[in-house]
């Protein structure tokens, strides 16, 4: 792989229309969060209080900020970022040029799923640490060991969003087709993400669902270990080397 | 050995014999013509040369690497200009030759020497920090040329490198072709349907009608066997004759 390539594709994401919508969309999330988590709706609190046995506001607010700011936003920067990869340049005219160096289609296509994720990686951790101060500051009980840890595990499911869109990408080679799939297929899986949560005999499939495994540390708020930030993390970095090693082995059949 | 050589080449979509059997071969230094009409075979036989389209039969080397199963090496060693493409429009010309070089693995430092020289060779240099969006059609192609000499290759691949180019912006790129020849030794592969462009840069060349090889060899003596006084009554004697 070569790094410098990556490092100068992912400059170039950065400076794309698109990323500037997607962080300007994270950042609405994380100026807003913390307003919702100071007064939630009461259907909300009394649906928490049922899963979590809690009325820590802390808890509370790390549930809101996960599943209804965070699993949405990966969502649709996944989507965003990655799945119109290749198409958009064999439409436009660009991929005639860019193949006709030195580095095999897979390599491309690995190249610029890393340097999305890459991107990801960058809004979603400075959304975080923009976020957390004034969390910190608004919230009374903010405990910031739990909030990174949660960050760090869900990083990896925002990870899993880019890759499978981009996987789309490859697979149906239809911009507008490939995009739709990836947000109803991430939406079903965000969607069930809690499902182990309110009822447990959902919880041993759920298991393989990527955005429950990005969730999961909120399982664990009151004995958090290291195996429960580091376990989730190692299935999801498996699970997304699948996905690209898939889209890697299409992309090696396809001509351009 | 030979710069490139093709030896029975032959690509099948379906039932369309998009290139059919075609030999022919380039000597090192030369600007070697490759022509025909649109959809006469030119841009399939480049593609496959570059390893992008897999022949389906016969085969093809370049400076003596296999296109199918040494395509990288040969795209290392050769620069490409397509017939129709498109540059990130969000970049600017220097980032965009940057991340062209980057695909080379060039060392940043010797990178930004060649891109400041190609800049300059290409009169772009008040423009390289401009979106590539807001380039006109001559600067495309000139940024376009330039990335496809970032690595200065030892052959070229230029398919219709002078449509939509005005008069003078086809001078200069002939000029520059002539120049790379003459100082650089490198090998251009000169593909188009404009054949006064063929005639006025090219001592050889190989014609090609319906993916078919209907002529290969010197222009004057090609000229002279078909008793054409122009490259026009030259292609016009050989597409007669091949139909």
């Amino acid at each position: 792989m070569k790094a410098r390539f990556l490092w100068l594709d992912m400059r170039a994401t950065l400076g794309e229309r698109k990323t500037w919508l997607a962080a300007g969309m994270m950042l609405y999330a994380a100026i807003s969060m913390p307003f919702v988590a100071a007064k939630p709706p009461e259907h909300v609190l009394s649906a928490l209080k049922g899963w979590f046995s809690t009325s820590d506001p802390f808890i509370l607010f790390l549930f809101i900020w996960t599943d209804l700011a965070m699993n949405k936003c990966i969502l649709v920067l996944g989507v965003v970022l990655a799945s119109s990869l290749l198409i958009r340049e064999r439409e436009t005219g660009q991929l005639a040029v860019l193949l006709s160096k030195p580095i095999s289609p897979a390599a491309y296509f690995l190249a610029r799923t890393l340097s999305a994720c890459a991107v990801m990686g960058v809004l979603y951790i400075g959304t975080h640490l923009a976020a957390a101060p004034f969390v910190a500051r608004s919230l009374p009980g903010f405990r910031a060991g739990l909030f990174f840890a949660s960050m760090a595990v869900h990083l990896f499911a925002a990870f899993f969003a880019v890759c499978f869109s981009a996987l789309m990408a490859v697979l149906i080679q239809r911009r507008a087709l490939a995009g739709f799939v990836s947000l109803m297929v991430l939406s079903l899986l965000v969607g069930m993400a809690f499902i182990g949560f309110y009822n447990p005999a959902w919880n041993g499939i759920s298991q393989l669902n990527p955005l429950t495994q990005g969730i999961s540390v909120l399982g664990h708020v009151d004995d958090l270990r290291p195996g429960h930030v580091l376990t989730p993390i190692a299935l999801l970095l498996g699970m997304n080397a699948a996905v690209l090693a898939l889209g890697a082995l299409r992309v090696r059949h396809l001509e351009m | 050995m030979h710069a490139i050589e093709i030896d029975r080449l032959t690509r099948v979509y379906g039932s369309v014999r998009a290139v059919d059997g075609v030999s022919f071969h380039v000597e090192p230094g030369e600007i070697f013509g490759f022509m025909g009409h649109n959809g006469a075979g030119k841009t399939t036989t480049l593609r496959m040369l570059l390893g992008l389209t897999r022949p389906t039969s016969g085969s093809a080397r370049v400076l003596g690497h296999d296109v199918v199963h040494e395509s990288l090496e040969v795209r290392r060693q050769c620069g490409f200009l397509p017939a129709s493409y498109a540059l990130p429009a969000h970049m600017t010309a220097r980032q965009f030759l940057h991340y062209v070089a980057a695909m080379f693995d060039l060392d940043p430092g010797v990178a930004e020497t060649r891109i400041q020289s190609l800049l300059q060779l290409f009169g772009l240099e008040a423009a390289a920090d401009r979106k590539l969006g807001g380039f006109s059609t001559g600067m495309t192609q000139k940024v376009g040329l330039a990335q496809a000499l970032i690595n200065e290759p030892r052959i070229l691949l230029l398919d219709e490198p002078t449509s939509g180019l005005d008069p003078l912006g086809r001078y200069e790129l002939l000029e520059h072709l002539r120049r790379l020849s003459s100082e650089r030794g490198v090998t251009v592969l000169f593909s188009s349907h404009i054949l006064s462009d063929i005639e006025t840069l090219c001592q050889r060349v190989a014609a090609l009608h319906q993916g078919k090889l209907v002529a290969f060899g010197p222009v004057e003596a090609l000229k002279s066997e078909h008793r054409s006084a122009n490259m026009d009554e030259l292609y016009l004697s050989l597409a007669r004759r091949a139909a």
